[in-house]
Order: C-alpha cells, then sequence, then structure tokens
C-alpha cells in the first residue's frame, strides 16, 4: 500500500495537478501487487476523490445559496416597487375616468 | 424508488429474515470468511448477529458497485485514466476482506458514496434556481451559459476547471471592505426603490418610475454577479468553453474539407453566443474582442457568395424543353427567395440581396437567352 501516498493524492487533486494524480494513478495500475493491494489502493484513492470533491462542492454550494439569496431580495423589492406603481397607477386611471 | 416509498420502507423495515439472508449465496460466502461465523448457533438468537453481517455486507455490494462506477465514469473523465476488468475487480477482492476486518470503514465509505451524488443534484438543482434568479424572463439564455458551465464541470475539464479555481473558491469570502460596500449599495438600492412618487398624477411618472425600478434592480443583480469571484469563475468556465467550441468550429471550417453546412453551424454558434453578450451579466465573446466584426464579416462574406453561387447555378441551369418554363425555373429558386436569413443579414436586408443578386445574374444572361431574361423579370416583380 506504500506504493501509493495517499496524502500525495489529496494534495495534487487538490492543488488541481490532474497530470500529477493520473500519472500516480497509472503507476499503480502497472505495479506488479496483488489484488488485495492494489483493490485497497483504489477504493483510497476514491476516497480521497471523494472527499475533495464533496469540499469543492459543500464551497460551490455555499456560494450558490449566497448568490441566490442575494438575487432573490432584489428580485422580492423590484416586485414589490412594480406592484407599488401600478396600483398607483390604477388608482390615478380610475380618477382619470370616473364610472 | 419514488421518496415516498422510500420513506414508507424505512418506517416499516421488515424484520430481518435468517433464511432469506442464507438464500443469498453471495451473502454466505462473504459470512464464510468470517472466523466468527462457523461457532454461530444459526437459530433465532444469532438473528441480531447475522443481521449487523447482513447490514455490513449490503454496504460492501453498493459501496463495490458505486466506487466501480466512479471509476468508469467520472474518475475515466477527468482523469483519462482507465481501469480495466481486473483492476476493477480487485476493488471488490479489497472490500470482501476489509469489511470482515474493518466494518465501521464500510459504514463511512457507504455515506460518502452515497452523498455525492445527492450534492451534485442539489447543485444542479440551485444552478437552475440561480439562472432563473438571476435571468428575470431570460433563463434561456442564462441556463445556456449555466449548462456550458456545468458541461465544462462534468466533463474532462470539470476537476482541472474547477480544481484551478481553488484559490478563488477559498479567496471567495468577502472581506469586511467588501461587505461594507455591498451593504451600501443594498440601501442605496432599497432607497432609490422607495422614492417611487407618492401618487401618480401622469401615465409618464408611472412609465419612467417603472424603468427606474427596473435599470436599478438590473444594476443591483451585475453588482452580485461582479461581485462574487465564484459565479464570476463560473462563468469564465462558460466563457472558456463557449471559446473553446468557437476554436473547434473554426479549425473545422479550416480544413480542406470543411463544407458550407460547418461554415453554418458556426455562424449559428457565434450568433449564439454574441447574442448572450448583449445580456446585461455575462459575455461570452469577451475573448474574441475587437476580432468580432471581422469574424462576423468572414462568416457574412462566406454565406452570401454561398447564396450568389446558388442563384447564379439556379439561373444557369438549362430549363427542359416542353416543360413549363416560369413554374421551371421557379422551382429552381424556391429554396433561395423563400431564405430570411443570409448571415447577418435579414429580413428586408437579405430579400434585397437576393433581389440584387438575382438581377445581377440577369444581367449577365448572355444575348440568346432572352427568353429567361423575360422569365427572370417576372419572377423579380413578383419577389417584391
Amino acid at each position: 500500500m506504500d506504493t501509493l501516498n495517499i496524502d500525495r493524492i489529496r494534495e495534487l487533486l487538490e492543488q488541481g495537478d490532474v497530470d500529477g494524480a493520473r500519472s500516480l494513478l497509472r503507476k499503480v495500475i502497472d505495479a506488479p501487487l496483488s489484488d488485495k493491494e492494489k483493490g485497497g489502493i483504489y477504493v483510497e484513492f476514491a476516497r480521497v476523490y471523494l472527499e475533495v470533491m464533496n469540499r469543492i462542492n459543500e464551497r460551490y454550494e455555499k456560494v450558490l445559496d449566497e448568490t441566490i439569496a442575494q438575487l432573490k431580495e432584489i428580485n422580492k423589492d423590484e416586485a414589490a416597487a412594480i406592484k407599488d406603481i401600478d396600483l398607483k397607477r390604477l388608482k390615478h386611471e380610475i380618477k382619470k375616468e370616473p364610472v | 424508488m419514488t421518496k415516498d416509498k422510500a420513506v414508507e420502507t424505512k418506517e416499516k423495515k421488515p424484520a430481518f429474515d435468517i433464511d432469506k439472508a442464507l438464500n443469498n449465496h453471495r451473502f454466505v460466502d462473504f459470512i464464510a470468511h468470517h472466523p466468527d461465523a462457523e461457532s454461530l448457533p444459526m437459530d433465532e438468537t444469532s438473528g441480531p448477529e447475522l443481521e449487523r453481517l447482513f447490514t455490513t455486507f449490503e454496504s460492501k455490494e453498493i459501496v463495490g458497485k458505486k466506487m466501480k462506477e466512479l471509476f468508469r465514469d467520472e474518475i475515466r473523465k477527468n482523469l483519462g485514466v482507465e481501469l480495466g476488468a481486473a483492476d476493477l475487480q480487485s476493488i471488490d477482492t479489497y472490500l470482501e476482506s476489509q469489511a470482515i476486518e474493518d466494518p465501521e470503514l464500510m459504514r463511512e465509505l457507504l455515506v460518502k458514496v452515497q452523498e455525492y451524488p445527492k450534492m451534485s443534484e442539489r447543485i444542479k438543482d440551485k444552478e437552475r434556481v440561480l439562472a432563473t434568479a438571476a435571468g428575470r424572463g431570460n433563463l434561456d439564455d442564462k441556463k445556456i451559459l449555466l449548462d456550458w458551465a456545468a458541461d465544462f464541470k462534468g466533463g474532462m475539464g470539470k476537476t482541472r476547471a474547477i480544481l484551478t479555481h481553488i484559490p478563488l473558491i477559498k479567496g471567495f469570502a468577502l472581506g469586511k471592505e467588501g461587505r461594507d460596500i455591498k451593504d451600501r449599495l443594498a440601501s442605496e438600492y432599497k432607497l432609490k426603490l422607495s422614492q417611487v412618487p407618492k401618487e401618480i398624477t401622469k401615465i409618464e411618472d408611472a412609465e419612467r418610475a417603472l424603468q427606474t425600478v427596473r435599470e436599478e434592480a438590473r444594476r443591483m443583480r451585475e453588482l452580485v454577479f461582479n461581485d462574487s469571484e465564484q459565479v464570476q469563475a463560473i462563468f469564465e468556465m462558460a466563457r472558456k468553453k463557449a471559446m473553446d467550441l468557437m476554436v473547434d468550429i473554426s479549425a473545422g471550417l479550416s480544413r480542406s474539407t470543411a463544407t458550407i453546412a460547418d461554415v453554418k453551424k458556426a455562424e449559428q454558434f457565434f450568433k449564439k453566443i454574441s447574442e448572450t453578450a448583449a445580456e446585461d451579466i455575462f459575455d461570452p465573446t469577451g475573448d474574441i474582442g475587437q476580432s468580432r466584426e471581422l469574424l462576423r464579416n468572414s462568416f457574412d462574406t462566406v454565406l452570401e457568395n454561398n447564396v450568389r453561387d446558388d442563384i447564379m447555378e439556379a439561373v444557369r441551369k438549362p430549363l427542359r424543353a416542353g416543360s413549363a418554363p416560369l413554374t421551371a425555373l421557379d422551382r429552381n429558386l424556391k429554396s433561395i427567395l423563400s431564405k430570411q436569413e443570409i448571415g447577418s443579414k435579414k429580413g428586408d436586408e437579405a430579400k434585397t440581396f437576393i433581389r440584387e443578386t438575382l438581377e445581377e445574374a440577369r444581367q449577365q444572361l448572355g444575348s440568346g437567352e432572352t427568353a429567361k431574361k423575360i422569365l427572370l423579370r417576372r419572377i423579380l416583380a413578383q419577389f417584391g
């Protein structure tokens, strides 16, 4: 299992060094290891991959939430202001043309 | 399984059935490797222990399946490394032994593999909400951009692009100064919206007020996008994706095998991203810069020349003796006369181009082709 330094994989993925991560994974494929050893490395690799991707997704999701909240607030205020103007315009039109 | 059914299953989990479990040959093979399995009496008192083993077994099965999928799909796409059948099988071999030695690890891995797709789905939903909130009636354009971003993230470029932007993501949180500016602008926005006249006395006042409100809201939405480095990063990816596609298409055009269909495809794509660029928030054609007009003109030249060649060919084509000549000539020109768009020329402009080119073709006809000249004049008169 020591052929794959899992901390190094984590570091490479977090730094976005896809070439480095790929090269390490290829080394494992070509290494003369037992099935169980290789399987262990792949599982570790997948685990780190999922952890890194989940962390990235969490940050991304947080930004999405913040942005959506801001936009909704702006849109809500805009809709309220438009409704207000529409009402006032309606009042003006009713006044202009009494039944 | 629907959500309701899932809840129902969770609520009414059937009691563990020892016989049913022991009828699963994979489970039997699994517990055969367990050091204590042989000593279990296998009567009802073994129920809790067997159930615990069965749960670990099920977790191992799911983890194995999901991890193999991960390697087969995402890791292969993102890293360009493909595991062969034997390598994928080695994942099962390892999990098989690990599930016995370390059942806790199976539980941990199960949470990870199940949480990952859920989060991706949640993000997709939020991207849709963001598109709607940002678009305010321009959903399609925004959706295209977000789709590009999602596509970019989803393909080979996903990991690279997102990981490359980690420093940006980390640095996203606005400093105090940034927050203060944002808060101040938000207050100004609210103040401006509150300055709607108390009473509308003229219809123009209402129109003016509406315009102000919409303009202020647009400015604020733009501000949200400009302020967010992460959103900028997403748009940067989308823009890069658009440009990559453009470069691909352009490279296709420079090949000797490029056809007019390739040019039309490139022109359509260019038009699509240029229309999106007219949006106030995001311009995916940023990289094209000053050469945008040049590119536009090149497309126009190629497409106009193509129509010109088609007109010349249709006009020169001999009319079969004995056929209804006007109908025959009209049929030859039919697809050209019905064009509403030629490159950037639309409607009347496209029509004028067709009319002028037809007239040019008419004048080029030789002295012995008076009949065709007359027919063309008739077609031109009807063309309007």
